[in-house]
């Protein structure tokens, strides 16, 4: 299998995802809430996996919370992440309770799970812009 | 009392380079099966296929019935279940002759990672789905199925504040196994101090901690009881039956990455055997990493939660210890062929046909297979009577 050459790449955003993504356009964190039991669920979902309800809210969220795992590549196994390995990707569990996935931006061995993150934005070109996260003094 | 007995084993060869599309390699292992159930094709009537999550359907097709020469089957499916689907595919051979359905049933899983200008790295260096249909992993750079299993691995290690050590007493385990086998690819000696010299792939893993992948097949017959005494091999009874399907739910109070449908699916397999995980002898794991090793360790029941690195450092898992584990090698040094696998050792363990790495006592043996992120779970309970005493 060869990669195309490519410097980004970007997920074709399905339609349940897109809020998230326009929130991340203006650095907003997007998460969605079951509007029959209140519990807050990752984003793109389309039932509650706790009551069942197909009745959810998106919902502006500050994004802080905290590392739940993450893992170092030491490689890259995609042409458009060569220049950054060694880089973080992170579990974060947000405040509200879900999870989302994210690149933790700083030092590698600064890194702990339990870690206080906050939210911090990369902006990759004109049309992306990336939510990351980063040590919060929380 | 046993449900139904493995009769056929067939295996091809097992190379690092290609040689066969994977239809051919399963066409030469269903044949090799039959034959060692001491049966013709005209006998088979069942056929249950256990496609790579790596192929495409076309490249392994319902037409392996024709390619097969069986044209006589009163069952034919794609099994898709990922990594979970040829124990699947024996169980739902077994379900099928406990029904009447069929009465000789050949299950079979081919695969061919390795390509012309392809390493096994690039044919599994796919982007793994954590997030579903948000799809940010590519963004990200989450790319391979090591990272999924790093992602389990550190927060295992973390919750239970534990070290790579535990890792790599897996990965020493296996390897001790794999020196005894003559079918293992990687049998040189591997030290603790080896395994923390090597660098970290995607940390905490090291490629010690990953499956080897190889080009071949694995085919078995699954008949009835009564049909198994007339076989001219050993039956390998099957007693115990389980699936469990945790869900992968990303909030607090759910930990899908070390939380496995794993217990489940031993529960129900131990509850149908009769048994409890106390009388299981020896166990062949799906283990495509080891970190999967010490978690299903924990969920079957066999070490206390956090406990399995311990048990895997103190040698219980290797050679001459109490609870034999992934006795060929497993896929960290044996040969990653999935689920067919374990499957396959278990089979030579029951026959008593292991050679050197024989482990004596086997009335249960746990024989398992997980897929994706470790979501999906089934389990067999195994051994070399009809029935226990």
């Amino acid at each position: 299998m060869k990669f195309p050459e490519a410097d980004i790449v970007w997920p074709s955003v399905e339609p349940v995802a897109a809020p998230f993504y326009e929130g991340m356009a203006q650095h907003k964190v997007m998460i969605q809430q079951c509007v029959s039991c209140s519990t807050y669920l990752p984003p793109a979902q389309v039932v509650c996996d706790d009551c069942g309800s197909n009745t959810l809210n998106w919902v502006n969220v500050s994004g802080h919370g905290k590392i739940y795992s993450y893992v170092v590549y030491h490689r890259s196994f995609h042409p458009a992440f060569n220049q950054q390995v060694p880089y973080t990707v992170a579990l974060i569990e947000l405040n509200e309770g879900p999870r989302l996935q994210a690149q933790f931006i700083g030092d590698k061995e600064s890194c702990y799970v339990g870690m206080p993150v906050e939210p911090t934005y990369k902006i990759i070109n004109d049309k992306h812009t990336l939510l990351c996260y980063m040590r919060s003094e929380d | 009392m046993a449900l139904s007995a493995i009769t056929g084993l067939g295996m091809t060869e097992f190379t690092r380079d290609y040689q066969l599309p994977a239809w051919q390699l399963a066409v030469n292992a269903i044949g090799m099966a039959i034959s060692d159930a001491g049966l013709e094709h005209a006998d088979i009537d069942g056929l249950l296929l256990n496609k790579s999550p790596l192929a495409e359907l076309k490249d392994f097709p319902m037409e392996l019935q024709d390619y097969s020469g069986l044209s006589n089957l009163s069952l034919l499916n794609v099994v898709e279940a990922e990594g979970s689907s040829m124990v699947q595919t024996i169980q739902q051979a077994t379900m099928a002759i406990q029904t009447g359905m069929a009465t000789k049933v050949v299950c079979v899983f081919a695969d061919t990672p390795l390509q012309e200008n392809t390493s096994a790295g690039d044919a599994f260096a796919v982007a793994m789905p954590m997030m579903g249909h948000l799809g940010i992993e590519v963004a990200n750079g989450f790319y391979t199925p090591i990272a999924a299993y790093a992602m389990a691995a550190q927060r295992y290690l973390a919750v239970h504040d534990r070290t790579t050590d535990d890792l790599g007493a897996v990965a020493i385990s296996n390897r001790r196994w794999a020196e005894l086998n003559e079918l293992a690819k990687l049998r040189k000696p591997l030290t603790m101090e080896q395994y923390r010299d090597a660098p970290f792939l995607i940390e905490p893993l090291r490629m010690l901690d990953c499956a080897y992948p190889v080009n071949g097949a694995i085919a078995v017959v699954v008949t009835g009881v009564e049909d198994a005494k007339k076989s001219p091999q050993p039956p390998a009874y099957i007693y115990g039956m389980g699936q469990g399907h945790a869900g992968n739910i990303n909030r607090r109070g759910h930990q899908p990455e070390i939380e496995t449908g794993a217990k489940q699916a031993g529960d129900t397999a131990y509850k149908m055997a009769g048994i409890t995980a106390n009388d299981i002898d020896a166990c062949q794991f799906y283990d495509a990493f080891s970190i999967s090793t010490l978690i299903n360790l924990e969920l079957y029941g066999l070490c206390e939660k956090g406990q399995a690195g311990k048990f895997v450092l103190s040698g219980e898992t290797s050679p001459g210890g109490c609870l034999p584990v992934n006795t060929g090698g497993g896929h960290l040094s044996g040969y990653y062929l999935q689920g067919a696998t374990p499957v396959s050792e278990a089979i030579m363990q029951l026959r008593k046909q292991a050679g050197t790495r024989q482990v004596d006592k086997l009335d249960h043996m746990l024989v398992t297979g997980y897929g994706g992120r470790m979501q999906f779970h089934a389990a067999l309970i195994m051994g070399q009577k009809e029935v226990v005493q």
